[in-house]
């Protein structure tokens, strides 16, 4: 085994990955080796070094953060089709705010009389006018 | 079942405190291998969610073959080598990096250094600062393995598992970064 091997060693016995066999093996070549009896003490050094760091804490909020992207994703990830159906929707939803307006479907009926049910035609008027009046002054 | 099995499930079936509960398990985790990867607290951060809402949206792919923490390992260091590509463009840390902001003191200056004794620097964080320096100017593969076998304490098999390479090349790769860091901070050991 060259000195070279040894090296990959001996990082492999600092940290705990070599055998006794591998360890034994490596006592006895830096028992009468000075460069690699050199080399291990300057790895054994850069391991307690090395070793000496420690786990960073997370920042603040950082579960919060995290979810609320997840959520965000999920909102902007939703199904195309739903996507297009928004507008549909929106603009079925403005007819019907139209012809509920118009009919005035809402609105009691004083007057009785039963083929005035759906249309009252002052109501009508006023709306035709307000109309003109927003279109023409 | 297991505790983070049972979170797995429950975050499948769309439990978001389940989901919290498995951010606030493995955060300190994911956000120290980031940040020693990376060198940067803002970047961590921001890496760091981004593997939370990888693992939210992928947790279905994972199938159990290897054990859930290497498999998170794997998505943060996959996570930290993008943003180390994206970051190609701007400096990467170098030797003229600032250390931990403080004005004036570059890395080479303090690798230099023949003023301070390691005492003396072992008393603050300095050493921590320096070492965490000297690694980040290690090579992208040293310094995730060095990362993972010195912060978290993974064992050879693991780390391979996690870098997707043979055991004997993490033998070997952990071994290289040892002797550049051992050149690096030849300073302070030779004063230790």
């Amino acid at each position: 085994m060259t000195c070279k091997k040894y090296g990959l060693l001996m990082s492999a016995v600092l940290d705990g990955e070599a055998s006794e066999k591998e360890k034994n093996k490596l006592n006895e070549h830096i028992a009468h080796c000075s460069s690699c009896a050199k080399e291990f003490e300057e790895l054994k050094r850069v391991k307690k070094f090395t070793s000496l760091r420690i786990a960073e804490a997370a920042p603040d909020f950082f579960e919060t953060r995290v979810l609320q992207r997840v959520k965000d994703g999920q909102a902007s990830r939703r199904p195309a089709y739903i996507k297009k159906l928004v507008p549909v929707g929106v603009a079925l939803l403005l007819l019907l705010a139209g012809v509920i307006y118009k009919t005035n479907i809402f609105q009691t009926n004083v007057s009785g009389n039963d083929n005035n049910l759906f249309v009252n035609d002052k109501a009508e008027q006023n709306f035709d006018k307000a109309l003109l009046d927003l279109y023409f002054g | 079942m297991n505790t983070e099995a049972k979170l797995i499930k429950l975050i499948e079936a769309g439990d978001e405190q389940a989901f919290v509960s498995l951010v606030r398990r493995y955060k300190t985790q994911v956000y120290s291998v980031s940040y020693s990867i990376l060198g940067s607290r803002e970047d961590a951060d921001e890496i760091s969610q981004d593997v939370f809402i990888k693992v939210h949206d992928s947790l279905h792919k994972f199938n159990g073959k290897s054990s859930f923490s290497t498999w998170l390992y794997r998505i943060t260091v996959n996570k930290c080598r993008d943003a180390l590509r994206k970051r190609k463009r701007k400096k990467e840390i170098s030797m003229e990096t600032d250390i931990s902001g403080q004005e004036g003191l570059k890395l080479k200056d303090v690798l230099e250094s023949e003023q301070k004794s390691a005492d003396e620097l072992m008393r603050d964080k300095e050493l921590q600062e320096i070492v965490r320096t000297a690694i980040g100017t290690l090579p992208e593969k040293y310094r995730i393995a060095i990362t993972l076998k010195e912060i978290e304490h993974l064992s050879y098999a693991e780390i391979a598992d996690v870098m997707k390479v043979t055991v004997h090349n993490v033998k070997v790769i952990l071994f290289r970064a040892r002797v550049k860091l051992k050149e690096r901070l030849r300073f302070l050991y030779e004063e230790a």
